[in-house]
């Protein structure tokens, strides 16, 4: 026999039948013993295989509890039996690509929506703080020339600014208004900003109530009046470009007081009325555009924020700030499987992204305790073990991605971007598996108390 | 014959979640992950239970590894869970003494091929020639030539690593 491989060495050494049969394992047993080449390549090999060893015996948990038994079995039986394909093992996330492109259709839809849906209410509830605060707003007619209408808009924000930093200030920005003052025009729209800023607060503030918020049904886009903590966030999130539309465009004749929002017109109208022929102060001004105006507001909006992040536990800290609020069989679509929830817990609200390649829902149920129970669900896909390279690229990848090399560089993790009060009241998380769905689950319970509640996910 | 699953349970439990910690460096998920795996492998009863029981856990590991920025939270308790229970925990020296070494065992995985640290994860897992032949696609005969190359460039990548530190102290 001719010398041995390495490979034989080791098979050898690890007594693997397989690798050497009967036969070819006596005669490299002969061989070892006549050859003092083989005999030391195999004490290298031994001592080799020895060190690896002890070395991975260092790479593993200090300690660890398996749970009995029979409280595995218990898990088991709480999810009825799955076929082959669920209950084998788990495949890659990736998504048929029909679904992944009706997903991306309908989060492009849902995302133009919302944006409109929110222009819409922005621009209402501004009109609206206007018509709130200041004495002088009563004195605005419902069309007037543009300029007319961009000096009586600075008036009126004078007026607000009167009632909120001074009359002084106020004085000073009605000179300017008059041409009277000495402020440039940066400065007269910078105090008129600050005005409209706080009227906008004002008006804004007492809908913010959190629990009705998160026990609104999430139909965003289908309301106009009523308003979300997503609404509310986001408004607050692109005041300065509602300002701007505030401002800009209040004066926009262009726009018909049709198109506005019936409360609105209606409104303007009264005032219209009420206002009869005073005459207004104006100063010639160039008319500004209306498109530009609102396309520049759009876009503002349209940057990443705080809209569409779900209220509360994990959305609030957690992420991107991509969540759109959904209903229920849209998020079934997404996910494609059935949304899971505990039964008996009230659905307060349901939030989707799509994460990559794969969807993620998560939904916030109300807990008996008057806390949220955080329900984040997603698919764990369809790939095969067997393309050990590919996977093995994608873990480095992902590994990467979730580790950078400069911890100076690294991003402030969830958990670190909250407070020490928040971390202890929060994180209780428990994962699980159920339907080929991964689902994280997490609230202000024990651990056990969120095992025993996510017991009763159901369809 | 039904497989005696508690019997199996009791046996791999501790190899499965050292195989999985070796994947997710994080102790209380690997636990959770091996958990899991066996609450699927209750549910399907598979015919080959060990090579099934494992090649579940190093998907499961898989899927894991993509969502690790959001497991990064469990990292965070369980220091915080370590700091509440001081007397289960080592002490200080000898705690940073052991992260270190297992940091520098892991970096030392890390230079291995995806497949020569599949096998050699398998192997010290307890499976055998055949079953890490069927997880892998290798021939029986390639194990042996696998495993002493994975086994060589653990010991030389970290040897070379603490040549670095003494050499950077």
């Amino acid at each position: 026999m001719s010398h041995l491989t390495d490979g034989q060495l080791h098979a050898y050494l690890d007594g693997s039948v397989e690798a050497l049969d009967g036969a070819t394992l006596v005669e490299a047993h002969s061989h070892i013993a006549a050859c003092d080449d083989c005999s030391a390549r195999l004490e290298a090999a031994r001592l080799v295989r020895d060190e690896a060893v002890s070395l991975l015996g260092t790479a593993a948990p200090s300690s660890f509890s398996p749970p009995a038994f029979e409280e595995l079995e218990r898990r088991a039986a709480l999810v009825d039996p799955v076929d082959d394909s669920a209950a084998g093992p788990p495949r890659g996330r990736s998504l048929p690509s029909g679904r992944n492109a009706a997903s991306g259709r309908l989060f492009r839809r849902s995302g133009s929506l919302a944006w409109a849906a929110s222009l819409t209410v922005a621009l209402t509830a501004g009109w609206l703080a206007r018509g709130t605060v200041g004495t002088g707003l009563t004195e605005r007619p419902a069309v007037t020339a543009p300029s007319e209408t961009v000096a009586l808009q600075d008036k009126q924000e004078a007026s607000a600014l009167d009632q909120s930093v001074g009359r002084e200030a106020a004085e000073s920005l009605e000179g300017s208004v008059t041409g009277e003052g000495g402020y440039d025009e940066a400065t007269r729209r910078s105090l008129a900003r600050q005005a409209t800023e706080r009227s906008a607060e004002s008006a804004s503030e007492p809908k913010e109530d959190r629990n009705a918020q998160a026990a609104a049904p999430p139909e965003f886009f289908a309301r106009e009046g009523a308003e979300t903590e997503a609404d509310a966030d986001r408004r607050r999130g692109d005041r300065l470009a509602m300002d701007e539309v505030a401002t800009e465009t209040a004066g926009d004749e262009a726009a018909p007081a049709d198109d506005r929002p019936a409360p609105v017109a209606e409104e303007v109208e009264a005032r219209r009325l009420e206002a009869g022929n005073r005459e207004q102060v104006a100063q010639p001004e160039p008319q500004r555009a209306k498109e530009p105006v609102l396309e520049r507001a759009a876009a503002k909006m349209a940057q990443p924020d705080v809209a569409g992040r779900p209220p509360g536990g994990l959305g609030a800290v957690d992420g991107p700030a991509d969540w759109q609020p959904v209903h229920r069989e849209q998020a079934e679509a997404l996910l494609g499987g059935a949304l899971k929830t505990v039964e008996g817990l009230r659905v307060l609200s349901v939030y989707a992204r799509a994460a990559g390649a794969a969807p993620e829902v998560w939904t916030a149920q109300q807990l008996d305790s008057g806390h949220q129970l955080n329900l984040r669900q997603t698919p764990i896909g369809d790939g095969r073990f067997g393309d050990l390279e590919e996977s093995g690229a994608e873990n480095e990848r992902a590994e990467q991605a979730a580790e950078p090399a400069d911890p100076a560089a690294e991003p402030v993790s969830e958990m670190e971007a909250r407070t020490p009060l928040q971390q202890a009241y929060y994180e209780t998380l428990e994962s699980l598996l159920v339907d080929g769905f991964l689902i994280e689950a997490t609230a202000p319970l024990s651990r056990d108390s969120l095992r025993s509640l996510l017991s009763r996910l159901r369809d | 014959m039904p497989t005696d699953w508690a019997a199996l349970y009791e046996s791999m439990y501790g190899d499965l979640v050292r195989f999985l910690y070796r994947k997710v460096w994080d102790a209380q998920r690997a636990e959770d992950l091996a958990q899991e795996t066996f609450v699927r492998a209750l549910r399907h009863d598979p015919d080959k239970p060990r090579a099934w029981v494992f090649t579940v856990a190093s998907n499961l590991a898989r899927d894991e590894a993509r969502t690790a920025m959001r497991q990064r939270r469990h990292l965070t308790l369980i220091r915080a869970e370590m700091e509440d229970d001081p007397p289960a925990s080592p002490a200080p020296s000898e705690s940073v003494e052991r992260e270190e070494r297992s940091a520098a065992v892991r970096r030392a995985l890390d230079a291995l091929s995806e497949r020569d640290r599949e096998a050699l994860l398998l192997w010290d897992g307890g499976l055998s020639y055949a079953e890490i032949a069927e997880q892998t696609g290798l021939s029986a005969g390639a194990v042996g030539t696998t495993l002493s190359r994975a086994r060589n460039r653990l010991v030389t990548a970290y040897k070379e690593h603490e040549q670095r530190n003494v050499a950077s102290d």
